[in-house]
């Protein structure tokens, strides 16, 4: 393996972050306040992936399709954190984590019933599938895309959690959610907004990811909610820092096995990368950046 | 907990709406009726394949039925079951089916990975059996079973004939261990193309249904030299993705995949990066022919367009029972079980099948197609025994 190839799969593997980490955010925002992984969050992904096959289905452009994928899905965290969250704050983890469960499955059978079962394609822009040359090395826009989005929206995100009264409520929810709630803040408005912003990452996420993919189904949601979920556990429950982390680790380890491992065992790329992270919890259970308090689910 | 009550009714309601849409009544089944079970994935994975090849063994049935049934007395009832492409749910299903509505026939879901167990329950309870796919890992495991489509290693043969014929030296191969077919496809085409005079100069493998297939393109861009051809068992949505990164990064070198590229999410999601791309296929829509005239009738019974050869493939199944049940003068099961195994160069909807000697799957013609613009052209077929198939 040469130079430029080993720079290549250096590219690939912060590129595949990127996406990881952008879906890893947005479950550890809610985990910050809920207390409870939203397995539902892949649905959101969904959701916004079907915004975007009904909008190329009519002939939008990219340039509204993918504003109002990001609404969409941040509308639809708000709707389920009000009709099936709400109902069940303050219960037991377990409680909403089967409520969790119940909301993925139910918006599941809703988009095979009034959808369909069958893939549905979502054509992408040109310019999402050509690339970059810069030197020996190419760059896929939708690669570049990815990382410029996800650094920008960390920006911003960074800005929000220091600068904005609902951030730093967010924040500190993050660390100790009871005495944040007792320093004034106000749940009704603290939940409503983390799902909010958990649902738009969804929604940025789901540009990229079905962009890649080129379709969208019923079970889209699945893995990009499996990935969010081993990041945010490899960088550390209710952890925001560690969520983004945690992405990029599990992305690196997906795609450094994937280029580097001999042939004979290429097979077991999953299982190595799976080890690893078990390797990490035996060193740091926690996970790499842990959050002061939390209550694991 | 208002909260789980309401998601969790609101589920259930939804979860049967999605199988009271595939599903048929379950009500009595006449006393002398031909009854047909269709366990299929009409959700998830399977459901590309199963669902059209469900709508095509009801137009089948409907067909032969409006001339009095089999042996024109014995009407065929169709009995449809959603297993959700799952194996757990799939032989569960099965097995409910055979308890309770007794069928003469039983035709399984989409993929070996799924339908062995559901192929072992139907068998020991002594009906035939045939499931909508293609890799020989079926009829191995389950002897007196049958496949619906071309097998693993007659595909992979006749591919590798195919990219002989057409000058391709060397080749790069894509598989997964994430799936029988695409496994065995990769293993299947390796041995032909070798065998044919091809050499393969690099191997991969990659995650069914992952979203990002950039180190794999890597690998492929940087080698030196690069392959004539490169062969990707992956279906879809895999293989748009595979194809959308591989041209992205500039790799010109063409691409020869799986049958599994029919639907047609396919062609529309790909764009520019799946033209160009050839597979092999099991019928080739010409006016004039069984398969034009019975996508003419699909269209005007469900109002939809015939997109698929999947559907086509429901109709040769419901040909191959009607052919067994006559060599047999019988509908009882044990009877037309030997009388499939047995048929020989019967004129179904894609093409003239055949079962006897094969080992349990259907030899027939193999066609290959190109994608052009949002089309399917035909560029040529391979004859049936006309090439090295390697051994199961």
């Amino acid at each position: 393996m040469n130079t430029t190839e080993i720079v290549q799969q250096i590219i690939n593997a912060l590129a595949l972050g990127s996406i990881y980490a952008l879906l890893a955010l947005g479950l550890a925002i809610v985990f910050s306040v809920m207390g409870v992984i939203n397995f539902a969050h892949g649905e959101l992904v969904t959701i916004a992936g079907y915004v975007m096959f009904v909008l190329t289905e009519h002939g939008v452009s990219w340039w509204a399709i993918m504003p109002a994928a990001v609404i969409a899905a941040a509308l639809s965290a708000v709707a389920m954190e009000r009709i099936a969250f709400r109902p069940v704050r303050g219960a037991s983890v377990t409680t909403m984590l089967i409520t969790s469960f119940a909301v993925s499955s139910f918006l599941q059978g809703c988009f095979l019933v009034f959808i369909s079962p069958r893939p549905e394609p979502v054509p992408t822009p040109n310019w999402m599938n050509e690339n970059l040359q810069i030197g020996s090395f190419q760059i896929q826009n939708v690669q570049l895309a990815t990382a410029g989005v996800t650094a920008v929206a960390l920006f911003l995100l960074v800005n929000y959690f220091k600068r904005f009264r609902s951030g730093i409520a967010m924040r500190a929810a993050a660390e100790d959610f009871e005495t944040t709630r007792l320093m004034g803040a106000r749940a009704n408005r603290l939940f409503p907004a983390a799902f909010a912003l958990s649902g738009a990452l969804a929604g940025i996420a789901a540009i990229f990811w079905v962009g890649r993919l080129g379709t969208v189904e019923p079970t889209l949601g699945l893995d990009p909610v499996l990935k969010a979920f081993i990041a945010t556990v490899i960088g550390g429950f209710g952890s925001l820092p560690g969520a983004v982390v945690g992405g990029f680790v599990l992305g690196g380890l997906e795609v450094g096995f994937a280029a580097f491992l001999p042939g004979s065992v290429l097979d077991f790329q999953t299982a190595f990368v799976l080890a690893c992270v078990i390797g990490l919890f035996l060193i740091r259970p926690q996970g790499l950046i842990p959050a002061a308090t939390v209550e694991r689910a | 907990m208002s909260g789980i009550v309401l998601a969790t009714v609101a589920t259930t309601i939804a979860v049967a709406g999605a199988n009271a849409s595939a599903n048929h009544s379950l009500t009595s089944t006449a006393a002398k009726s031909f009854v047909l079970a269709d366990a299929g994935g009409f959700t998830g994975f399977c459901a590309p394949y199963d669902l059209p090849a469900l709508n095509g063994i009801k137009l089948a049935a409907d067909q032969i039925n409006a001339k009095g049934g089999l042996l024109g007395k014995y009407p065929i009832k169709v009995v449809a079951r959603d297993t959700r492409s799952d194996p757990v749910v799939t032989l569960t299903t099965t097995k409910e089916l055979l308890s309770s509505i007794h069928p003469n026939f039983v035709f399984g879901a989409c993929a070996s990975d799924v339908n062995i167990p559901q192929a072992q329950a139907v068998r020991k309870a002594g009906i035939p059996f045939i499931g909508d796919n293609a890799e020989v890992a079926l009829p191995k495991a389950v002897p007196g079973t049958f496949t619906s489509t071309i097998a693993t290693n007659v595909e992979a043969g006749a591919v590798a004939a195919w990219a002989r014929a057409h000058g391709y030296k060397t080749a790069y191969i894509m598989g997964s261990p994430d799936a029988t077919f695409v496994l065995e496809l990769a293993k299947y085409f390796k041995a032909a193309f070798i065998h044919d005079g091809g050499k393969v100069i690099g191997e991969d493998t990659f995650k069914v249904g992952a979203e990002d297939y950039s180190t794999q393109v890597t690998k492929i861009a940087n080698l030196k030299p690069k392959p004539d051809v490169i062969y990707n068992g992956a279906f879809q949505p895999d293989s748009v993705t595979f194809m959308k990164q591989l041209r992205a990064a500039g790799v010109k070198t063409p691409v020869l995949f799986s049958d599994s590229q029919e639907a047609p999410a396919t062609r529309t999601a790909g764009g520019k990066a799946m033209q160009g791309v050839v597979f092999p296929t099991h019928g080739l829509l010409k006016p004039g022919t069984p398969y034009a005239a019975f996508c003419k009738a699909y269209t005007k019974k469900f109002h939809k367009a015939c997109d698929t050869v999947f559907i086509a493939i429901g109709g040769d199944i419901v040909k191959m029972i009607q052919a067994a049940v006559n060599k047999a003068h019988s509908i009882d099961p044990a009877k037309v079980q030997n009388a499939l195994v047995n048929l020989v160069d019967v004129p179904a909807i894609t093409s003239h099948i055949t079962y006897k000697g094969t080992g349990g799957w259907p030899k027939k013609d193999v066609y290959f197609v190109k994608i052009v613009g949002d089309k399917l052209v035909p560029i040529g077929t391979e004859k049936a025994n006309s090439f090295y198939i390697p051994p199961p």
